[in-house]
């Protein structure tokens, strides 16, 4: 008994020292770095060296053909105009919101945190089915739809990133502002609001990414609107003309297997110009995220100037009152109502097609394993690299990987699919398509561990861990017995977020491969015209809802365990 | 064994010079205290020794041992920073046992080192408590015996007293030094606050922009500073010009505008101007017609109460420069803003020293 326990001590010892060996943590933090450029950021980049290579190609097939190049112009008009409209508004409606969050002590505020959290736990794809259904007969403009269904996926991203950083500015600004004569909208507008800026900028990127990404719910919305005009002409975003043309761009073993979108014809040389949507979406919203982050460093709120009687009247009876009213008017109407309408259709009986049970189970059971895995790796080689970020000796180094970590995140994730395949295909990697799927995954949902844990280590104070070291303790001993149960909650928290988006991601699924049937994929084909099943799709919705409910709480709950602290 | 020798260190932070070719040797169970203003590179030299921040240059040598390149967990010292860094997470028995357990030692000597530490700061009861739960001073006492029980021989004390409010402050002063003596411990301490310095330290080194201005007793740096530094960062001290007429043994003579001195000896020669200073409470009120050496008069601006002392402030004819005067409450009762007071400063007291480069006003700046 004794001997056993001192050989395992024995054993973790050598190990120890293996891993404390500086040479051996040189050799892992170089494995991964090259892990995350090899695997996660050069598959992700990969289709932009397709315009170099395959320009031929893309001059001959689409740049030389106006059909395709109006539908490609009109697809990136809507996905932009699209995502900046969205964030926009979900700055204005989400503000109010935010502040009463923040600001304001009333029962049931948990209940209200829940409630706009909510959304998140939906899957895009069924997102997509419920906003298309709710307002089904009173929008008719694929623009609107498409903007409705995005206040439901971002709003609860802006208000989490606006909340979080109002709650670390100091309330004792404004109200000092406001002893020297300021009143409550001047004082929020001249001091509060200028201090905002990061939080702004991580919201509007946070709104923007998911916006221009989206692509189940985008389909399952526009394929609900149009029926059976739903194709590549017009009134398709840049996402789900990557899903229409990946799958008309391929060869089929009989006619009747060809999507009813594709006319009946497929077109092999949709490829280049899948490859030529793709390079432009990644490069305009790395453009965009350029600017946002410039407009956040650079821009200075305009209003210097202050009204004080017109402020002061702002301030008090009806005004604020009718704010408050809007912005919670717009997340009851725009974003609450529209997410769960789907939960209607779950209800209604009879006449409805048995349910193929056998597929059904096999989508979830798909859908959970990917997020599973992709969750561990991103676990695994992330937190490692999160460290090297934070703690690493090189700081530009540091800096440059964290910048590269997002990038990820910002690409649309179908047009990462699309690359990420194009460069396994380039590579000669072929046929294990849920593999390929996984590390799309993997590359989509690693920023949202990397971030996560590195601001957490960067919160922490390194008064802990220089303490540690002068105490004898090895680097790998310093992190796994004192920073590591320190930032823990933000390390489930990085976990829950990356397993939840990758269960309900459709774009860099069906990119990747369209013969990967996760659940959100088959809640997309459940809206197709010809093969439609609402039951069906609202089932698949309502378990994918519940998983990713209880991961959130779980979340909630873990993370508001504060660790103890002296 | 580990007496502790610095040799030309120095740091860079972006090019500005944060310490600045440190020479220095500490004794084997000395109390070393480094004080300076803030930013004067105080924990950055004690970060270097601990082996937290690497130096740019210069070698750092314990017991013989050239340990510039090695990491902190091999160096065998213990590092308490300004805030103890408990781990919040363990209890104060696992931070204490921390350093014995990470080091692989057998269970039941991490138990006895433990126990022996707690019991030797008094928290053996508080072993099941978490850090938050405990007040200052125990908390303290924690990280005082969570360093001990690494086994070291070398405590380096970064603000040890900062976090703790006034009155405990100076109630514990001396507790830190008698635990080092009892235990014959090296310690380098690190503090801003002179009168902690002076009380705690067998040595006193005087940093200022990165270099060591002064080195010694604390007796020694109070009493004999080398420079108008130290002379006021120690105490208070005022200050005024003036020009050397002769110098010898038996002390410096020297003239401001009209007025005659006598001062202490010094290096300066004759024509050479000159700074001159006494520690305010070297500065005596004494009796209109007494027949003293440097004797001359002042109207009181500002009388302050302090307590036991009133402090006064002065303007003189004879010295340009505003001056401090310290005396007990009873005596300075009857002094009013206004009263012309005659004072004097003995030879033995006043100081010379040459015109800082940068000038006297610069030199004196607290920032």
């Amino acid at each position: 008994m004794n001997e056993s326990k001192d050989k395992g001590a024995g054993w973790r010892k050598s190990l120890l020292a293996i891993f404390s060996k500086r040479y051996v943590r040189g050799a892992g933090y170089s494995f991964v770095v090259l892990f995350f450029i090899l695997m996660v950021l050069l598959p992700t980049l990969f289709v932009l060296s397709l315009l170099v290579t395959g320009w031929g190609d893309i001059q001959a097939t689409v740049l030389s053909n106006p059909t395709k190049m109006g539908i490609v112009w009109n697809a990136i008009g809507y996905s932009f105009g699209v995502a900046i409209l969205v964030t926009l508004l979900d700055i204005a409606f989400g503000l109010p919101m935010a502040w009463f969050l923040v600001r304001r002590q009333f029962k049931g505020k948990a209940l209200l945190n829940t409630l706009i959290d909510a959304p998140l736990a939906v899957p895009t794809a069924g997102l997509g089915v419920s906003v298309a259904l709710f307002w089904t007969g009173v929008i008719g403009s694929p623009f609107l739809l498409l903007m409705l269904l995005h206040f439901t996926t971002t709003y609860p991203y802006m208000v989490r990133s606006l909340a979080a950083i109002l709650n670390e500015i100091d309330i004792e600004y404004e109200t000092a502002g406001r002893t020297f004569g300021a009143s409550k909208l001047t004082a929020a507008r001249t001091i509060t609001l200028p201090l905002f800026r990061s939080g702004l900028a991580t919201g509007a990127i946070l709104c923007l990414a998911k916006a221009l990404s989206e692509t189940g719910g985008v389909m399952a919305a526009l394929i609900l609107l149009a029926g059976s005009s739903f194709g590549a002409g017009s009134g398709l975003n840049g996402t789900a003309l990557i899903g229409v043309w990946k799958d008309c761009s391929k060869t089929y073993a009989s006619p009747d297997q060809i999507p009813f979108y594709c006319g009946g014809v497929t077109d092999l040389t949709l490829k280049s110009a899948l490859t030529f949507v793709s390079a432009l979406l990644i490069i305009l919203s790395l453009i965009l995220l350029a600017v946002v982050k410039l407009l956040a460093l650079k821009f200075k709120f305009p209003l210097k100037k202050v009204w004080p009687t017109f402020e002061a009247r702002l301030s008090k009876g009806t005004v604020p009152k009718l704010r408050d009213a809007a912005a919670f008017g717009f997340l009851i109407f725009m974003v609450l109502i529209p997410s769960f309408f789907i939960a209607g259709y779950m209800f209604i009986g009879g006449g409805i097609p048995g349910v193929d049970w056998g597929s059904f189970w096999n989508g979830v059971l798909l859908s959970l394993s990917i997020a599973g895995v992709a969750t561990a790796i991103d676990l695994l080689l992330g937190i490692p690299l999160a460290v090297l970020i934070a703690r690493g000796r090189f700081r530009r180094f540091g800096t440059l990987l964290d910048v590269l970590v997002n990038i990820p995140y910002i690409v649309p994730s179908a047009a990462l699919g699309i690359s990420l395949g194009t460069f396994y295909a380039t590579m000669g990697v072929k046929g294990v398509d849920v593999l390929l799927v996984t590390m799309a995954h993997v590359a989509f949902t690693f920023p949202f561990i990397v971030r996560n844990v590195v601001g957490a280590l960067e919160g922490l104070d390194p008064g802990y861990e220089d303490t540690a070291r002068t105490l004898g303790a090895k680097p790998f001993q310093v992190f796994k017995r004192i920073s590591y149960p320190m930032i823990k909650p933000a390390v489930l928290a990085g976990a829950i977020m990356a397993f939840t988006r990758s269960v309900g991601e459709t774009g860099a699924t069906i990119s990747v491969s369209s013969n990967v049937l996760t659940a959100p994929i088959m809640i997309v084909d459940k809206t197709k015209y010809g093969s439609r099943d609402l039951f069906t799709a609202g089932l698949l919705i309502a378990l994918l809802t519940i998983i990713c409910f209880i991961a959130i709480f779980a979340m909630r709950v873990l993370t508001n365990r504060r660790p103890r602290r002296a | 064994m580990p007496d502790i020798v610095l040799r030309g260190l120095t740091k860079r932070f972006r090019g500005r010079v944060a310490i600045d070719h440190v020479d220095l040797e500490v004794k084997n169970g000395e109390y070393m205290v480094f004080l300076g203003p803030t930013g004067a590179g105080k924990t950055t030299l004690l970060r270097m020794i601990a082996g937290l921040t690497k130096p740019d240059e210069g070698d750092v040598i314990i017991g013989g041992k050239d340990v510039t390149k090695m990491p902190p967990e091999v160096r065998g010292l213990a590092y308490m920073s300004q805030t103890y860094s408990l781990f919040p997470q363990l209890r104060v028995w696992d931070n204490v046992s921390f350093s014995p357990s990470v080091k692989g030692l057998p269970p039941e000597d991490t138990e006895r080192l433990a126990r022996e530490m707690l019991l030797l700061v008094g928290l053996l009861d508080r072993r099941d408590a978490y850090p938050r739960e405990l007040s200052g001073g125990m908390q303290q006492r924690t990280a005082l015996a969570r360093a001990l029980a690494a086994g070291t021989n070398v405590l380096l004390l970064d603000e040890p007293l900062r976090a703790l409010d006034a009155r405990l402050r100076i109630a514990l002063r001396l507790s830190i030094k008698k635990l080092s003596k009892d235990l014959g411990i090296t310690a380098l301490h690190v503090t801003h606050d002179q009168e902690e310095a002076l009380l705690v330290a067998d040595r006193v080194a005087i940093l200022r922009h990165g270099r060591i201005e002064q080195i010694g007793l604390s007796r020694q740096v109070y009493n004999d500073p080398v420079n108008p530094f130290v002379a006021q960062f120690l105490g208070e001290a005022d200050f005024f010009l003036g020009e050397v007429d002769e110098v010898s043994s038996a002390g410096t003579k020297l003239h401001s505008g009209t007025r005659h001195w006598v001062a202490r000896t010094s290096r300066l020669h004759p024509g050479q101007d000159a700074c001159v200073a006494a520690k305010s409470e070297n500065v005596r009120i004494v009796r209109d017609g007494a027949d003293v050496q440097n004797k001359f008069e002042a109207v009181v601006t500002r009388k302050l109460f302090l307590g036991r002392f009133v402090g006064l402030e002065l303007t003189s004819k004879e010295t340009k420069l505003p001056l401090k005067v310290r005396l007990e409450a009873e005596r300075g009762k009857d002094i009013e803003e206004g009263s012309r007071l005659a004072l004097s400063i003995a030879p033995k007291d006043l100081m010379v020293f040459p015109i800082p480069p940068g000038g006297l006003a610069k030199e004196l700046e607290v920032e």
